[in-house]
């Protein structure tokens, strides 16, 4: 199943995703996408030296598909991760 | 309330400096996250799913304006601009930079507050009735006996590496609205035959992945043996406690394994060899303390007045919001009033910053300057003038805080669940709002009178669900949320765990099978005197079972 390889900036806990270039983004559509598990793997290398560099933690590999509808994560976890609460919160969720 | 004096003051100063230093060696990459995490979560900062989040301590539940206000600055400055009120009366924000934390630990200083021990396996905030020192059916204030136990386990060197986390709650009413038996241990203020005030005392509750409600190891214990015999429970604890299974630490573990008997007998045994030899709290210091919680000059009102009535009998929905959300003080003309953070369709415990600054207003304005807030989620104005109450509730209209609902169907326990918590396994904010949104602020949720639904995202049950009337367990069942329901649960005096009804529910069908067993109770029940609980332990599971799970 098609990867992505997220993790959360270390100076904000934002979630972020690696891209082609080696940069953390937060853009899951701008994220480097693997065939599989092994392929994975050279991405989650690259995460390990973000964590060396202090600059993300704790990196893991997200499953995610191609729709109609733009890329998705798989499990809700992740798609909560990816788009944020599903509620209204904050300014968004003040009806006064 | 409690003022800082110059010890607290250098107390927390030191702490934010101390904190500071360990930010800054960790973004310098001095420290790493395994070395750092302990250090975060000590100071109440953890890493969830979007962001860290950050868990200040409200001792007791108890705030000023002037916190209130700091709160709010904090949520516009370095948040999204709310913040999450928790079932342990502590406030949380779910957006703060790790870079802005020690700004914001040194903002909470210059306030009196700060995140020791919100996280950890350490004393976590000791939590208290939200109408303390002011119920009418109180014996006494809990909360100086929180501060006592405060003072003494902040950074305690014995008790600051617990096997895991130790919650404690003091209730000061014969009616507990502390949940005290759902903690590791709780205080109950209790007065003896001789008329002597002290506390019952129990050990072992809890609730989590295996829930326990607590068992009474102590009727009597006298006030000046608080923190000799609370060092006894946690040095038997701190010894035999399982460190080798963090789902077996909890001291309701060791407790249910050795039996509350053979706790006791230990507990006795070590109170003994350290009764008076370990602290005593002189009587001078228990009055000392207890004047920072004396009653506020509060003038004298006439017992009735002429506009609260007038405006009681004239505004059906005044009246309503009285029922509802206001109770008696102890001093006549005064009154104790709910704020309901739990308006229809809203999400429970949060408040945008300009609600946190119109509350703190109006607490300056007409209640003495004092706030508390409930481990239900609500916040409270402790002392109102009854001729005032108008006043505040039309302030509280326009900021959409008057729904008149404490202790309906609608006001809803829920923890933040899979929308942010690392640890959910599913969502209960969207639940909560669906079953809000479905019953809504109408006669029919009013008919149903007296119902409290707690819902949890997981097993660890931040939301209470065990000890709701319905409590909601949010699990995922290959991939997709699934929602087990319990019936008959109590936090109250008459504390229960409730009972799984049966398989669990998608999230389309969850709303309608709380509507189901609603209305099976309003089938069975003997009359509107007759509240959910009550009919449920008068007729048990079968009639609700069966309309959940009756063949199509």
């Amino acid at each position: 199943m098609l990867q992505v390889v997220s993790a959360n900036r270390l100076v904000d806990g934002r979630v972020v995703y690696l891209d082609a270039q080696g940069n953390w983004v937060e853009k899951i559509e701008a994220a480097a996408t693997f065939a599989g598990e092994a392929e994975c793997a050279q991405g989650l290398e690259k995460a390990r030296a973000a964590v060396a560099a202090n600059l993300v933690i704790d990196p893991f590999a997200v499953a995610v598909i191609e729709t109609e509808n733009g890329r998705q994560a798989v499990s809700l976890r992740d798609a909560i991760r990816a788009k944020g609460p599903t509620i209204h919160y904050g300014r968004a969720a003040r009806r006064t | 309330m409690y003022r800082y004096d110059e010890f607290d003051a250098a107390f927390v100063a030191e702490r934010v400096a101390q904190f500071r230093d360990q930010v800054a060696r960790r973004l310098r990459g001095d420290l790493t996250e395994e070395q750092f995490r302990p250090l975060r979560l000590q100071n109440g900062v953890y890493l969830q799913l979007h962001a860290y989040m950050l868990r200040i301590a409200v001792p007791y539940g108890t705030l000023s304006p002037r916190q209130m206000r700091k709160l709010a600055h904090i949520a516009r400055r370095y948040d999204k601009g709310y913040g999450h009120f928790t079932t342990r009366q502590n406030l949380q924000f779910h957006w703060p930079a790790l870079a802005d934390v020690p700004d914001i630990l040194n903002e909470l200083a210059s306030v009196e507050m700060h995140c020791i021990q919100t996280s950890g396996n350490n004393i976590r905030n000791i939590t208290a009735d939200q109408f303390a020192g002011v119920a009418a059916d109180e014996i006494e204030d809990p909360r100086p006996y929180c501060e006592i136990l405060r003072q003494w386990s902040s950074l305690h060197p014995e008790f600051s590496f617990l096997p895991r986390k130790f919650k404690i709650a003091i209730a000061g009413a014969p009616h507990d609205r502390a949940a005290i038996q759902t903690h590791d241990v709780g205080f109950h203020i209790v007065r003896n035959a001789r008329g002597e005030v002290g506390f019952a005392c129990y050990v072992g509750g809890g609730l989590g992945r295996t829930p326990f409600v607590a068992h009474k190891i102590r009727d009597f214990l006298p006030k000046s043996d608080l923190i000799a015999y609370t060092e006894a429970i946690l040095r038997v604890y701190n010894l035999e406690g399982r460190r080798d299974n963090k789902f077996k630490a909890r001291i309701k573990i060791l407790v249910h394994e050795k039996g509350a008997d053979a706790i006791r007998a230990e507990v006795e045994e070590e109170f003994a060899r350290t009764r008076g030899a370990t602290v005593s709290i002189p009587k001078e210091e228990i009055d000392r303390i207890g004047a920072y919680f004396a009653l506020p000059d509060l003038p004298a009102q006439p017992a009735r007045a002429g506009a609260f009535e007038t405006r009681r009998a004239g505004d059906a929905a005044f009246a309503r919001f009285v029922d509802q959300n206001v109770i008696a003080h102890k001093v006549p003309g005064y009154a104790i009033v709910t704020i309901s953070l739990k308006s229809i369709g809203a999400v429970p415990g949060d408040v945008s910053a300009e609600q946190m600054d119109a509350i703190a207003d109006l607490a300056e304005t007409y209640s003495h300057d004092e706030i508390r807030v409930t481990h239900e989620q609500n916040l409270v104005l402790p002392h109102v003038a009854l001729a005032d109450l108008p006043a505040v509730y039309d302030r509280l209209v326009a900021l959409d805080l008057a729904t008149a609902n404490i202790g309906l169907v609608t006001d809803i326990i829920s923890c933040p669940g899979l929308d942010y918590c690392s640890l959910a396994t599913a969502r209960s904010i969207p639940v909560a709002q669906r079953i809000s949104e479905r019953f809504g602020d109408t006669d029919r949720a009013r008919e149903i009178g007296e119902l409290k639904i707690n819902i949890s995202g997981c097993i660890n049950a931040c939301g209470h669900h065990h000890v709701g009337h319905i409590g909601i367990l949010g699990l995922e069942k290959k991939g997709v949320e699934s929602y087990q329901i319990t019936l008959g649960g109590a936090a109250d005096e008459n504390c229960a765990i409730g009972d799984v009804t049966g398989p669990g529910f998608s999230t389309d069908q969850v709303v309608d099978a709380v509507e189901k067993i609603v209305d099976t109770y309003l089938k069975v029940r003997t009359g509107k005197d007759e509240d959910f609980l009550s009919a449920y332990r008068r007729v048990g599971m079968a009639p609700f079972k069966e309309a959940l799970y009756e063949r199509a």
